[in-house]
């Protein structure tokens, strides 16, 4: 009788743990679908920055930079790591200083996203 | 340092919400095998009826304690690894937590000891002991699949954050 009630009462406990776990795994996934939604909202802004710095017009050059160094997305850096080296060769001493700022940036979020985290 | 770029290249592009290697886990490791120990009930049911509860004999032995405990000392090993790979601040609280499951994943080997040989042992036991048996297997299982299911949404919290707090450090 003893060890019926102890299994008996083992079990309701586990069915209230295996509840309470299911109502905390909602809650975790809510916020990570949350979180994830901004991360692409940052990634979406990277994105144009990207468009913006193939532009012809110096202006909205200069400014794609600045968003890109704003925005660090370790995804995005990467792809745009490689459209830089033209510019930092560019004949406008601006747009040439403001494409070795925004590499310098971009490496240092590549480098740290590859030490601190991975995103597989 | 070639290393560190190519891990950083394939972190690049692999930005997605879910692990893959998470989702490996939990599918291969945690829902195959429960779904395939759960089959044994609806197959003593209806595919190959057998004398008695079938209920009570596809789950009184306690076979599900034996996954409960695997699945549970698995996600020990699992949830300690994220945390160190997703460089986080230790919670000495989830950490104790964790630890407890550790030890009841032992306890639970104990108690299928326990029930396997009650039920092998006294042919004639009381059916309702074995139906109490066979919702304790069950329960512990169900627990320890949400408990799991649970792990895969706190491993994610954990990347989605770090990639936002790293995203929003600088802006």
């Amino acid at each position: 009788m003893l060890v019926k009630s102890l299994f008996l009462v083992a079990s309701i406990v586990f069915l209230v743990t295996t509840m309470l776990l299911a109502v905390a795994s909602i809650r975790l996934r809510r916020a990570a679908k949350k979180e994830y939604d901004q991360i692409l909202w940052i990634r979406a802004q990277a994105r144009r920055a990207i468009e913006q710095i193939k532009s012809e017009n110096p202006d909205e050059i200069v400014t794609g930079l600045q968003n890109l160094r704003a925005l660090r997305d370790p995804g995005v850096s990467f792809e745009a790591v490689c459209q830089l080296q033209d510019l930092i060769d560019s004949d406008n001493r601006e747009i040439s200083e403001q494409a070795n700022a925004t590499y310098k940036s971009l490496v240092r979020t590549i480098s740290s996203s590859a030490k601190g985290t991975r995103w597989i | 340092m070639t290393r560190r770029y190519e891990r950083a290249n394939v972190a690049a592009r692999n930005g997605d919400l879910l692990d893959q290697r998470m989702i490996g886990w939990l599918v291969w490791k945690v829902m195959a095998p429960f779904g395939f120990l759960m089959l044994i009930y609806p197959l003593y049911r209806f595919v190959m009826p057998i004398e008695g509860n079938p209920f009570v004999k596809a789950f009184a032995h306690g076979d599900f304690l034996i996954f409960s405990a695997l699945v549970l000392i698995e996600i020990a090993i699992e949830y300690k690894h994220a945390e160190i790979e997703e460089a986080q601040s230790p919670s000495l609280l989830f950490n104790v937590v964790i630890e407890v499951v550790r030890v009841m994943a032992f306890f639970l080997i104990f108690v299928f000891g326990f029930m396997k040989y009650d039920v092998v042992a006294h042919e004639n036991l009381e059916p309702n002991r074995m139906v109490v048996y066979s919702w304790f297997s069950c329960s512990v299982a169900v627990s320890s699949v949400l408990f799991s299911i649970y792990i895969f949404w706190k491993v994610t919290h954990f990347k989605t954050r770090a990639r936002l707090r790293a995203a929003q450090s600088e802006m």
